[in-house]
This record gives C-alpha cells, structure tokens and sequence, in this order.
C-alpha cells in the first residue's frame, strides 16, 4: 500500500496545471470578473501579484474554460523577440504563416485586413501573456498600441517583488483598464486551500489533520503565500514519510508544531 | 532524501536560540515585578515606622524605583492596543515574535506596526539598528498606494535595469519556482551576450523541463554552432523536427547546412 504521507507530499509539488486549481471565495470572485472584463470592450487587462500568488494558475484555468468557446492563447514564455512575437500572433491568430520578417507596420496591416471579418462574427481573441515583465519596455508600448486596434484582447500578468513597486507602479499609470491583484491566502483561506487540495487527491486523513492552529502557524511562516505553502507542505510530508520509514509513532490526528518548524527550517522559511 | 538528524540538531538549536530573548525578558518581568512589589511594601511600612530609624535605605529604594516608572508608563498604552491584560507577561510576549518577523523580513503592515511597538523595550543595540527597516517600509508601501490612485499620462514604461543584473535576478527567481519561462529567458540573454556556453546550459536545462518550447530548441541548436559543433546543432535540430514539425527549426537546419548561419 503506498503510504498517505507519500501522496499527500506530492500533492504539494510546485506545478501549475488548470486542473490543480482549487476554488477559493477570493479567487473565485476575481476569476469570475476576469472572466466578465474579457467579455467586456477592454483592451488590456493587467494580473499583478507578488511570485506564488497564483497568476500563472490562474491564467492556466482561463485558459482551458474558455478554450472551447472563443479564440484564446495561453504564452506562457515571453517571445522576446520583436518580430518572433508579430510571427507568432500571425500565425496563432490570423493563421497567416509568414516565413520572412514580419515588422510592426505589417503586423497592422494584417490586423486591419482580418478586423471587418471578426467584428461582424466572433468574439475578440484573447491572448494570455505570461512574465509580462520580461518583455522589453518597447515592445509593452507596442503591444499596447496593437491591442488599441480592438482587434486583439491581452491579459498580461506582471510579476512583482518588493522592489519591483515601482515599475508595477508605473504600470497602472497607464491606460490599462482593469488591473486585479492577486494576493496571499489569508489564514482561513489557506485551511481550505490545503484541505481542499489534499481531499482532492484523496488524502481525507492528512487533510483532517490541518486545524486552525495548525494551519495557524504555517500561515505565520509563509504569509499565506500558495508557493512558500506548497513548498512548506511538501517537505513537512516528506519528514512524515521518513519517520515512517523509521517506524517512528506517530500522532495522526495532530501535527507537532516542531514538524512544521523543521520544514520550515529546511525549506529556509526559518532562518536556522 | 531529508537529512532527518541534522534537522531536528538545527531545529533544537533554533529553539534554544528562539528561547533566549523570551528567558532574558521574564527574567526582567520577574526583577520589576519583584522591586515593585518591594517597593509597595516597604512604603507601607514606612509610614508605620518612625522617620529617623529607615531613612536611609528608603531613599535608596524609592530613587531605584522611579528610575523603573517612566518605563512603565510607557508600556500602559500598548497593552491597551494589543487588548491583553495588565499582566507585564503577556505583554512581553508579541516581542519575541518580533525577532522572528526580522528574521522572515514579514512586511505586511499590520504586523510590522503591532510588532514594531515593544520594541521600546528592549535595551540592546541590535535592537535599535534594525527598527527603522519596518517603518521605513510602511511608508514607502503607503505611498506607492497612494500614487496608484492617480491615473495620468498614456504610455507605458518599464524600467530596465542593466542585462548581467537583470539575468542574476532572474536566475534566482528560476532556482525558486523552477518556471522554464524563465530559463528560456535566461538562456536567450546569455546568447545575446555572447557567452554561449551558459546559453547553452540554459536551454538544455529549459528542454528538459518542457521540451516543447521551440524557442528553447532553437536558442540550442544555435548556441551549439557557436560553440563548434554544428553536426551535433543539426542532429538535434533533426531530432526535434520529426517530433514537432516545427518550420522554423527547419528554417533553422537549412541555414545551418547551407553555411548561412554560423
Ligand atoms: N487557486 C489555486 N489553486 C491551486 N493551486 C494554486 C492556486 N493558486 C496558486 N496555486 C499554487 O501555487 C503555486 C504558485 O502559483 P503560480 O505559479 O501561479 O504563482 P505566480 O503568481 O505565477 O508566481 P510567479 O510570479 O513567480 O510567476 C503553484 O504551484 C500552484 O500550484
Ligand atoms: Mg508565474
């Protein structure tokens, strides 16, 4: 029989998969007004958040709800190159292949050709643009300017650090009409997420176990942020299954606290 | 595999350095509590006893004592603030996980604010040196609050910092979350800079996480003809065009062959 601890471990492995995605009362009610300003005549829609807060998965979920039903692309790599990105567009979008160059000026004009055909039959596409910070501060400008053809939706998350307050900052001076920050977990909402996680996965035993205090002390450590938890929780399983591996008794129904400090420990959310 | 013995050694070392300050203070708890309890009962005492026979080690006592007062006093509004009781224990308490929230660098406001205040305290100077970090930050985070009101001009602008400064930062973010995104990004400025080798690495590294990033195959194929070895460049570039048929890796291939790029 595979031991629960092992399970319970790897439902805590850092990826980010729409199927993963565990409805939360916060985030379901920003994706549910993500999902209602792509519907509205928005150009850009800017995700913001500091790392681990959920942008890439929550980019991944829009991704494969809406999929089915419009026009959407998911980059989850910045396409650095100026030209690579038009290309690509080209290609996704107006599926015009083009083995040359493809500059600024001709990438209009092929919006310009394909815009009377979209406006009178489908939805605008939506394209998903992942580590928005990356691209380059001309091609932000020039993305901007494409998008204010209407003929392309971006969603773009922007990945922010404490000194990176700045260029977020800059950011909303813009004429971006929506932006929505992602936040940590609150401690109440970090009891469901692991407890829904786990149950997800069938570990109704090891999700019992997260109590308010419990998870009391682990949102002391990680601020409620989803990849400092994830990662908290991976190694705190891994030191159950290895004093399983011992034989060593073991509480079920409480998890010590020096448990969750020696994974935080190891995982350097204790400076030790 | 976790290195179980060591971990609980660090972690029983972390408890007992974690204990320290929480000791020194209930012993300082403990000393005031005692004085003070002195001090009321030897003023009792001296209004029953006669003037000329404890004077001396009275003065002595009530001068001791009111060094210790204005401490006091200070400590009254905060208990007030954090809703605990009279009791100098419990007040003493948040203090120690002050020390933690420095450690964690926590800055949520909040608790920066809460945690800030018993600092006062604490007399050692390590103490003092790091207190103005926290408030520093409030400000900082309320004013960038503050400025995200104000909608104003059109355009958009990112501030680049220099590229080597740009990768370290990126490398570190990679090493935490493992996102191929940025390895790929990593690897492409590499290329740029010229230094191939790591560019090289980077890719490689972006294949293995997902290895249908066609602009991960091509940042390797090309840094492998930098580095001389184009016959392995076009074996892979082959490899990968049979399973994803991509057409810029063929374009790719055929510049390689025809000597176009190198
Ligand atoms: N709603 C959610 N449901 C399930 N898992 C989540 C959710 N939000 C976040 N996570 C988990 O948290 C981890 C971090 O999230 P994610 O990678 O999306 O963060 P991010 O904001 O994109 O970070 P970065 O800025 O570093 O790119 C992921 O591994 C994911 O499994
Ligand atoms: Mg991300």
């Amino acid at each position: 029989m595979e031991s629960i601890f092992v399970n319970s471990k790897e439902v805590f492995l850092d990826t980010v998969n729409a199927k993963d995605y565990i409805q939360l009362d916060r985030v379901s009610n920003i994706y549910q007004s993500l999902k209602n300003s792509i519907k509205k005549p928005l150009k850009l829609i800017l995700l913001y958040g500091r790392p681990g807060t959920g942008k890439s998965m929550f980019l991944a979920k829009l991704y494969n709800d809406l999929s089915a039903s419009q026009a959407i692309y998911l980059y989850k790599t910045p396409i650095l190159d100026e030209k690579e990105f038009y290309k690509t567009l080209a290609r996704d979008i107006f599926n015009i292949k083009y083995s040359g160059e493809l500059n600024f000026t001709q990438m209009m004009k092929i919006i310009d050709n394909a815009n009377i055909s979209i406006e009178n039959t489908k939805e605008v596409p939506v394209v998903l643009l992942d580590e928005a910070q990356l691209y380059s501060e001309a091609l932000m400008e020039k993305i901007r300017l494409l998008s204010d053809t209407r003929a392309i939706k971006f969603v773009i998350t922007l990945h922010k650090t404490e000194e990176e307050d700045l260029i977020a900052k800059e950011h909303f001076q813009t004429r971006i009409w929506e932006s929505i920050e992602l936040e940590n977990a609150s401690s109440a909402e970090l009891k469901i997420y692991i407890q829904k996680k786990l149950m997800k996965a069938n570990c109704f035993n090891t999700a019992s176990m997260f109590t308010t205090p419990t998870v009391n002390k682990i949102h002391k450590l990680t601020r409620g942020n989803y990849r400092d938890t994830n990662k908290l929780l991976y190694t705190l399983f891994d030191i159950y299954v290895s004093y399983e591996k011992n034989n060593q008794y073991m509480d079920i129904n409480k998890i010590p606290i020096k448990y969750i400090e020696m994974a935080a420990i190891h995982t350097g959310l204790i400076d030790a | 595999m976790l290195n179980i013995p060591e971990l609980e050694k660090r972690w029983l070392r972390y408890k007992i350095k974690s204990s320290i300050p929480y000791a020194v203070i209930s012993l300082i708890s403990i000393i005031v509590l005692i004085v003070g309890a002195n001090y009321l009962l030897n003023n009792s005492n001296t209004i029953e006893k006669t003037k000329t026979t404890v004077r001396v080690p009275v003065e002595k006592k009530s001068h001791y004592v009111q060094k210790e007062t204005p401490k006091k006093q200070k400590v009254q509004p905060r208990k007030q603030e954090m809703q605990t009781t009279s009791n100098t224990k419990t007040v003493l308490k948040p203090s120690m996980n002050f020390l933690h929230t420095i450690k964690n660098e926590v800055q949520t406001t909040q608790v920066v604010t809460l945690h800030a205040k018993p600092q006062t305290l604490k007399k050692t100077a390590s103490v003092a040196v790091v207190q103005p970090k926290p408030v520093k930050q409030e400000v900082a985070q309320t004013a960038v609050k503050l400025e995200k009101e104000e909608v104003t001009p059109n355009y958009i602008s990112i501030k680049r910092r220099d590229t080597k400064k740009d990768i370290h930062e990126i490398i570190k973010r990679f090493k935490k979350n493992h996102n191929p995104a940025l390895s790929l990004f990593v690897a492409k400025k590499y290329y740029e800079l010229g230094e191939y080798k790591k560019a090289y690495n980077y890719a490689l590294i972006t294949n293995q996480i997902n290895q249908d990033i066609e602009d991960s195959w091509i940042v390797f194929a090309k840094s492998l003809v930098k580095l001389n070895q184009k016959q392995k460049a076009i074996k892979t570039l082959k490899k990968y065009i049979d399973y994803s048929s991509s057409s810029t890796a063929q374009i790719l291939l055929n510049e390689i062959q025809s000597g176009k790029f190198k």
